[in-house]
C-alpha cells in the first residue's frame, strides 16, 4: 500500500501541497484530480521520490521511499513527457530495464508490442506522440511493479491512442493486483476507471471518495413541470441544467421528502438519468472542479 | 554499489564525449610523439639541440595546447553527467529510480574517472612506447616519467571533481560549464584584480602576486608544466574535498530547482555579493587599462573607479536576472 501521510511540499517559499493523507490500496485505480496547479504532479513526483516532501512522510509497503529507495522496484512512474527515454532503441531500453527492474517480463513486453502493432526495434524517438504515450505505459506495467504513477496519461492524445490506453490500464489492473495512481483533470475518463477519487484543491485535498458508495448518494433526475419548476422545489435540489420546463437535478438518495416534493408538484417528466463523476463535482464542489 | 543499469545509463549520455577525450589524448600524446620525431630528426645536428630537446621530451610529455583541450572537454564530460540531465526530464527519470542518490553520484563520479584515467593512461603510455622504441629514447632520461604522468593526471582529477561540484550546486548545464570555467582561475584571477587595485592605489601589488599557494599551487594549469617540481599532493586534497562535497550537495539537493542558476537558495547570497564585486573589480581593470600609462595618477584612478560603478551596476543587474531565474 502507498500512504502519503501529513506530506506537505514548500517551493520558492510558497506552499504547493499542504497536509496531504490518502492511501493507495492494492489492486486499485485512484483518481487525482484538480485543476491545472492543483499540485497534482507534485504529489506524483513525491510519490516516485523525485520531490523530498517539506514535511511529512511517503511510505510504499511501509518503506519509506527516500530512506529506502530500493522500495521503488514497486514503484514505476510515467511522466506526461517521454523524452528520458527517446535516445533509446527498443532493445536498448529492455536491456536497461531489465537492470533496473529485476522483475521485468520481456515476453509480456513483446505480447503488448505486438498487440498494439509497434515494431519491435527502432529509436522510440522515431514514434508518434501517442505511441511514445502508449509505450511508456507497456514499460511500466512489463516491469510487473506493484505500483504505477501515471501523470496525465491521456493529454494532448487523440480519441483512439486514449482509448487503447485506457482499456490497456484496466485489462491490467483487472489481470493483476497492480495498483495504479493516475492524476488527471479529465473526470469522464477517470470515472470508467477509477475505484477511488482524491481531490486536490489549493494544493489540499478537498473530498475524497470511493466511486462504488459515490454514485449510491444521489439520484439525478430529468423532471419537467407544466408551468416550469416551482420555487418551492428549487431550495430542496441541485439543478444541474434548465431549459425551457425542462430540468435535471440531482437529489441526494436519502432525501425522501424531495422526491415527494418533486411528485407533488405533479410533474409531468420524471426520469432517472445515469449519473456521472461531473454531476457529483458539480454538485458537490459547485462545479469549480470540472475542467474537461 | 555501483548497479550495472547506473552505468549503462552514463555510458548510453557520455559515450560520445568520453571518446572525443580519448581523440584529444592520442593526438596529445602517441601522434604528437610521431610528428616530434620527425621533426627532432631534422634538428638533431643543429648547434643548440642538446639545450632544445629536453625543453622538447617536457612539452611532449606536458601535452601541450592538447592538455588544454582535454581540460574543456573534461568540463563537458561533467557537464554531460550531471548539468545535462537537469536540463531535460532525465533527471526526473534518473531520480524515480530504485536506486540511492549516493549510489547514482559515484557511479556517475566514478565514470567520469575511469574514462579520463584510462584514456589519459593508454594514449600517454602509447606516447611513451614510441619514444622509446625510437632513436630518441635517450631523452626519457631527462625527465622524471612517474612524474610527468601522476602530475597531468592529479590536474584533471581536481579540475573534474570541481566541474562535478559546481554540477552539483548549479541547476543546468550552461551554468555548470561556465562557472567551472570561471571557478578554475577565480583565486588567481581575484588576486590579480586586487593587485592591479592595490597598485593604483599606492600599495604595492607583490604582497599580493608573491602568494606562491595561490598563484602557483592552486593555479591548477601549472601542474601541466612537468619540468617544475610541484607537490602533487594538492590537487589530490582538492580533489578530494571538492569530491565530498559534490557528493554532500547532491544527496541534499532538492530536484524542484532544476533548471534555475543555483541549486541551493542558501548559495544566493554569496553569489549575489561574488558576482557583482569580481565583475566589477574586473570592468574596472579593463576601463582602467585604455588610460595611458603615463596618465596623471588621478586621472588613472577616477577612470578606475567609473569603470568600477558601471561595471557593478551591470554585474548587478545580471546576478539579479541570474538569481531570479
Amino acid at each position: 500500500m502507498i500512504r502519503v501521510s501529513g506530506v506537505s511540499k514548500k517551493i520558492h517559499n510558497k506552499m504547493i501541497l499542504e497536509d496531504i493523507r490518502f492511501s493507495v490500496q492494492k489492486g486499485t485505480v485512484t483518481g487525482v484530480i484538480g485543476r491545472n496547479g492543483a499540485g497534482k504532479t507534485t504529489l506524483l513526483r513525491l510519490i516516485a521520490g523525485i520531490l523530498q516532501p517539506s514535511k511529512g512522510e511517503i511510505t510504499v509497503d511501509d518503506q519509506d521511499v527516500f530512506i529506502q529507495p530500493q522500495i521503488k522496484q514497486q514503484v514505476v512512474f510515467v511522466p506526461d513527457s517521454t523524452d528520458a527515454l527517446k535516445t533509446y532503441t527498443i532493445k536498448e531500453i529492455i536491456r536497461f530495464y531489465q537492470q533496473i527492474y529485476h522483475t521485468f517480463d520481456q515476453d509480456y513486453f513483446y505480447e503488448l508490442l505486438e498487440r498494439f502493432n509497434f515494431h519491435k526495434d527502432g529509436k522510440i524517438k522515431s514514434f508518434s506522440k501517442g505511441q511514445k504515450a502508449l509505450f511508456s505505459l507497456i514499460l511500466a506495467f512489463s516491469t510487473k511493479s506493484q505500483y504505477i504513477l501515471l501523470d496525465e496519461p491521456t493529454d494532448g492524445l487523440d480519441v483512439i491512442v486514449k482509448k487503447q490506453i485506457l482499456q490497456l490500464i484496466a485489462e491490467v489492473v483487472s489481470e493483476r493486483e497492480v495498483s495504479v495512481l493516475i492524476s488527471s483533470h479529465r473526470l469522464d475518463e477517470l470515472e470508467k476507471l477509477a475505484d477511488h477519487i482524491v481531490v486536490l484543491k489549493g494544493g489540499k485535498v478537498d473530498s475524497e471518495f470511493d466511486m462504488e458508495h459515490l454514485k449510491d448518494q444521489y439520484r439525478k433526475l430529468q423532471v419537467a413541470f407544466q408551468d416550469g419548476m416551482p420555487s418551492s422545489l428549487r431550495e430542496h435540489v441541485h439543478i444541474l441544467s434548465e431549459t425551457g420546463r425542462v430540468a435535471v437535478v440531482l437529489v441526494p438518495q436519502d432525501d425522501q421528502d424531495s422526491i415527494d416534493m418533486i411528485h407533488q408538484a405533479n410533474p409531468i417528466l420524471f426520469e432517472d438519468l445515469a449519473l456521472t463523476l461531473e454531476d457529483i463535482f458539480v454538485a458537490k464542489l459547485g462545479g469549480d472542479l470540472y475542467v474537461s | 554499489m555501483f548497479p550495472k543499469a547506473l552505468w549503462m545509463k552514463e555510458w548510453k549520455h557520455t559515450k560520445i564525449i568520453s571518446f572525443a577525450l580519448l581523440v584529444v589524448y592520442i593526438l596529445a600524446y602517441p601522434v604528437a610523439a610521431g610528428l616530434s620525431i620527425d621533426s627532432w630528426k631534422a634538428r638533431q645536428n643543429s648547434l643548440h639541440w642538446s639545450e632544445q630537446s629536453i625543453y622538447e621530451i617536457q612539452s611532449l610529455f606536458s601535452g601541450e595546447l592538447y592538455a588544454v583541450i582535454g581540460v574543456i572537454v573534461i568540463v563537458l564530460l561533467a557537464g554531460f553527467l550531471i548539468g545535462l540531465e537537469k536540463n531535460t526530464k532525465r533527471y526526473d527519470f534518473m531520480m524515480a529510480l530504485p536506486f540511492s542518490r549516493t549510489q547514482m553520484f559515484l557511479t556517475k563520479y566514478f565514470y567520469g574517472l575511469i574514462v579520463i584515467g584510462s584514456t589519459y593512461a593508454i594514449s600517454f603510455l602509447s606516447g611513451y612506447l614510441v619514444i622509446v622504441q625510437s632513436e630518441f629514447s635517450y631523452l626519457l632520461s631527462e625527465i622524471n616519467m612517474l612524474y610527468a604522468f601522476f602530475s597531468p593526471l592529479a590536474m584533471y582529477f581536481v579540475i573534474f571533481s570541481l566541474a562535478m561540484l559546481v554540477g552539483t550546486i548549479t541547476g543546468e548545464v550552461k551554468s555548470q560549464t561556465v562557472l567551472s570555467f570561471i571557478f578554475l582561475i577565480y583565486p588567481q584571477a581575484l588576486f590579480v584584480l586586487i593587485a592591479s587595485m592595490v597598485d593604483l592605489h599606492g600599495g604595492d601589488p607583490g604582497s599580493v602576486y608573491n602568494d606562491n599557494f595561490i598563484m602557483e599551487d592552486m593555479f591548477w594549469f601549472s601542474y601541466l608544466n612537468i619540468g617544475t617540481d610541484q607537490n602533487v599532493l594538492i590537487p589530490l586534497i582538492f580533489g578530494l574535498i571538492f569530491t565530498g562535497l559534490a557528493w554532500f550537495a547532491f544527496i541534499r539537493s532538492s530536484s524542484e530547482y532544476c533548471g534555475e542558476f543555483l541549486m541551493f537558495s542558501q548559495l544566493h547570497p554569496l553569489f549575489a555579493i561574488l558576482i557583482p564585486i569580481s565583475g566589477a573589480l574586473l570592468g574596472s581593470f579593463i576601463v582602467g587599462g585604455v588610460v595611458p600609462y603615463d596618465a596623471g595618477q588621478g586621472l588613472k584612478m577616477m577612470v578606475y573607479w567609473i569603470g568600477f560603478i558601471i561595471a557593478l551596476f551591470f554585474a548587478f543587474k545580471i546576478t539579479k536576472r541570474l538569481l531570479n531565474r
